[in-house]
């Protein structure tokens, strides 16, 4: 994936837990958890912003564009499932 | 990427108009089931009446019975019988599936599709059903008195178009479900 998430990076700058930054963003803990490892399809704006809020930071703070790794193949495509 | 596909919120107003719904339909699901699978039973019982109902017997009266041949027209109607059980349980889990908000599954496109296959199936199975009932039926007459009755209905069409229209529906449904848990992906 060529987008890298440094989530975990400015929860451990700003002193957070996952758990609290997903009550004050409005989201699950777990999709928190899916995030900061990467395993996301997309982030919408507003909840990047609302990270970007309670974190202080901007979206480049927790974004990184990395060329030359190529973008992950389908998984779980709707063939595959059930 | 493997999402847990998330159900209907519990405060949609959509989910509580489907849970009443799903309630109700499963209770009438319930209630066809048992009929159902009282039919071989009743048929034993009174085999001219519910022959003349497949329209196996269009007139009252013509039909020899023995237990041989009530044996046979019970196993004759068995197959229609399974079917139709099949097609209630597909849809007595459907909507126990959208009473927990679970909607755009793939899940639920597949109860769908397997609801449309077998109302059009019933279309064909029925008429077979009461022609080979008939012959059953009439087999010990008189000759000359032996008959072979394939009937079919307005209902019967109503089937066949009513299954078709489940299959489109199902098919959307399937690309509404793969849409639904592409957006469970966002965050």
């Amino acid at each position: 994936m060529p987008i890298t998430v440094h989530l975990d990076v400015m929860l451990a700058r700003r002193k957070i837990r996952s758990r609290e930054l997903a009550e004050r963003v409005g989201i699950t803990e777990q999709n928190i958890s899916l995030l900061k490892s990467g395993k996301v399809r997309g982030v919408r704006f507003d909840t990047l912003a609302r990270i970007c809020e309670v974190l202080q930071c901007q979206p480049g703070d927790l974004l990184e564009y990395r060329s030359g790794e190529t973008p992950s193949t389908e998984e779980g495509s709707t063939d595959d499932t059930l | 990427m493997n999402h847990a596909l998330p159900a209907l919120p519990n405060t949609s107003p959509a989910l509580a108009a489907v849970r009443r719904i799903a309630w109700w339909v499963r209770a009438l699901t319930l209630l066809a089931g048992v009929v159902l699978m009282s039919l071989p039973v009743a048929f034993w019982l009174e085999p001219a009446a519910f022959a003349q109902a497949l329209s196996a017997m269009p007139k009252p009266g013509v039909a020899t019975l023995t237990p041989t041949t009530r044996l046979y027209a019970v196993v004759a109607l068995l197959p229609l019988v399974a079917m139709a059980l099949f097609g209630l349980q597909q849809l007595w889990k459907l909507f126990g599936g959208y009473a927990h908000g679970e909607v755009f599954t793939e899940v639920a496109a597949m109860r769908l599709r397997r609801l449309g296959i077998v109302l059009m199936l019933v279309c064909l199975v029925k008429p077979l059903t009461g022609a080979v009932m008939s012959i059953i039926l009439s087999w010990h007459n008189p000759p000359g008195q032996r008959t072979l009755t394939l009937g079919l209905s307005s209902d019967d069409y109503v089937s066949l178009l009513s299954g078709a229209v489940l299959l489109a529906i199902a098919l959307v449904m399937r690309e509404a479900a793969r849409l639904a848990q592409e957006n469970a992906e966002f965050v």
